[in-house]
């Protein structure tokens, strides 16, 4: 379960390792922050509209959870006087943000790589 | 539910934090798009090491954002219509909002993964225009086209013709004149794998890409955060609607300076008789509508719309003492006030030299009260800039460094291009000169190759000048029809 959840993951945030030229097994995490593993040269007109729709419902329903999460964190936070019940009522919260989070880009991933896998240009 | 020491309803909160994700993931995609300016020669001329340049011109655009003044925020916000931005917390204020942020995130992230450079401030500005071009549609007591600023669309289309030649030429002429002037071989070959240029070169590019990087954190970034403002504003009259720093002597010469300039516009307008404060405010607005007029009546609209200001600073200590009603009011009566006598000082209305100065000073004093970005709104934008720099820079890179000409970039390429794209930002900010960085800089890079016989990618060449000029047209129909699709929906909704 937990290599399962661990390949995933990996496969979210540096799907098509072969396509990257900078790709190099050696380099310091430093050097993974700064580029990105995601990048892939040759697109067809049809990847890039796929994925850009993808990098778009990212951003749109990543912005929009958030700002679910966030109003009702915040009704939360000022309803919630105790100050160890609030603490705890915001770290499960917090989680929670987590969790869905992950799950929306491993859905949208998912998504993207089912219209690629469509694509003619693929 | 309080936010920011207000009480909002919940779907009103939500709409905050939705609209506050949005803007910073515009300001998150700006910074994938525009990095290329800074970093793409410094890369391919081995000045810095990739991670090295990206992480530094990301710090240098957040401390760009950090210590702007906020100036070009408000600029873009002077290009929408003024009936939206002053009611920014209905619901048409809410489709603007979004419309902009949505259309202009779209096509930064369509031609981003396409790998083109195109310019962030053209996807703007034609959000922009299809939100007015919508709005005057909607709007029944408007004129088709009623609201759009056709000065700035074309100031874009001067853009789109001049900064590829400035770019190309520019570029082209630089190194031919380093050519004749400075005779090392190595300067004009491709550099050897993972060889740095000599350290003059270094230093010159460096410095370019970190003038660069800081120039455009300081100028592109404030775009994020007007609408920002905008959006607290509409959410947040209480806390945003005027700065509540304010303090007593600023706001007793505010009131006493509205008095003396109502009695100065009542003199250009003798015998004229405003209706009341809507009526002056309907003629203001009026007047600032692009082919808007100068008449007596807008004279005695601005001295109207003074009075009113004096009358509710009166005696107060501190803006707090205003109710929400009394700041929304205020917040409205200074930017009408502060546009309309910025206009009437551009179109050379005031003849008088000490009339056009106590204008200019009392824009200066109302602009200091609304054209206010609280700090966390900055560290919010300079981070998320910051960071997008960082993480989507390598798509425009790799276009610019290999896509353009069909020989690597040598270092006094490198180096001319760079020098140019810094001192058109120069320009841009000394002169109003209507060019596009991005543009300069991929034409410059083109220019370079041409003046160096490299030969130039035709294919590449043919897309981005077809990104260039598509992204006006583009973002225009997308703009236009958000909005009108989201102002749909809310009315629907019940949102008015």
């Amino acid at each position: 379960m937990k290599i399962l959840l661990a390949a995933k993951l990996r496969e979210l945030f540096f799907p098509d390792r072969n396509h990257d030229t900078y790709d190099d097994p050696g380099r310091s995490s430093y050097k993974r922050f700064a580029i990105p593993h995601t990048f892939k040269p040759q697109l067809s007109l049809a990847e890039a509209a796929v994925s850009a729709a993808g990098a778009f419902l990212r951003i749109l329903f990543g912005s929009t959870l958030f700002a679910v999460w966030g109003t009702y964190t915040f009704y939360a936070w000022s309803s919630i006087h105790n100050l160890f019940l609030r603490g705890g009522v915001v770290l499960a919260l917090l989680l929670l943000f987590a969790v869905s989070f992950t799950c929306l880009m491993l859905l949208i991933s998912a998504l993207v790589r089912k219209c690629l896998r469509r694509s003619p240009g693929f | 539910m309080e936010l920011f020491g207000q009480a909002i309803s919940v779907g009103n909160g939500m709409f905050l934090l939705l609209a506050l994700g949005m803007a910073l993931s515009f300001e998150f995609v700006n910074g994938f798009h525009d990095t290329a300016n800074a970093v793409a020669t410094v890369i391919y001329t081995h000045a810095l090491k990739p991670w090295v340049a990206v992480v530094w011109s990301g710090c240098w655009n957040l401390i760009g954002v950090l210590t702007s003044s906020g100036a070009v925020a408000f600029g873009v916000l002077a290009l929408l219509p003024v009936e939206l931005v002053l009611n920014v917390g209905s619901g048409a204020g809410f489709a603007m909002v979004f419309a902009l942020l949505i259309s202009a995130i779209i096509w930064n992230l369509g031609t981003w993964y396409l790998g083109l450079p195109a310019s962030s401030s053209h996807t703007l500005i034609g959000a922009i225009m299809g939100v007015g071009l919508a709005n005057s549609w909607i709007s029944g007591s408007h004129e088709f086209g009623e609201g759009i600023n056709w000065a700035k669309a074309t100031e874009v289309g001067t853009s789109l013709l001049v900064s590829p030649i400035v770019g190309f030429g520019c570029s082209a002429l630089l190194l031919l004149l380093s050519k004749a002037l400075i005779h090392n071989k190595a300067l004009y070959s491709a550099p050897a794998k993972d060889k740095a240029p000599p350290l003059w070169i270094r230093g010159l590019l460096v410095l370019t890409c970190t003038g660069v990087s800081f120039a455009h954190g300081s100028n592109d970034g404030q775009k994020g955060m007007g609408l920002i403002m905008l959006i607290l504003v509409g959410i947040l009259p209480l806390t945003f609607a005027v700065d509540l720093g304010t303090n007593q002597a600023q706001i007793t010469e505010l009131a006493a300076t509205t008095e003396t300039i109502s009695f100065q516009m009542d003199r250009h307008a003798p015998g004229v008789a405003m209706g009341g404060y809507q009526v002056a405010a309907d003629e203001v607005s009026a007047y600032l509508k692009t082919n808007g007029k100068a008449t007596d009546r807008t004279f005695a609209g601005i001295g109207t719309k003074c009075r009113e200001i004096s009358e509710i600073l009166g005696g107060k200590k501190s803006l707090s003492e205003l109710s929400p009603d009394q700041r929304r009011i205020l917040r409205s009566d200074l930017y009408l006030t502060s546009e309309g006598l910025g206009k009437l000082i551009k179109q050379k209305k005031l003849e008088d030299p000490t009339e056009q100065k106590s204008a200019a000073t009392l824009k200066s004093h109302m602009d200091k009260l609304t054209k206010f970005i609280p700090t966390w709104v900055k560290v919010a934008v300079a981070l998320a800039l910051g960071l997008g720099t960082m993480i989507g820079w390598k798509r425009i890179v790799v276009t610019v460094g290999e896509k353009i000409g069909k020989e690597h970039l040598t270092y006094a390429q490198g180096a001319s291009a760079e020098l140019v794209a810094m001192g058109t930002i120069l320009a841009a900010d000394q002169m109003g000169l209507p060019v596009s960085t991005t543009h300069v800089l991929s034409s410059g890079v083109a220019g370079t190759m041409f003046a160096n016989h490299s030969g130039l990618q035709t294919e590449t060449l043919r897309n981005l000048l077809l990104a260039w000029v598509l992204t006006l047209p583009v973002c225009v129909i997308l703009g236009a029809g958000i909005f009108a699709f989201g102002f749909n929906l809310l009315l629907r909704m019940g949102i008015r």
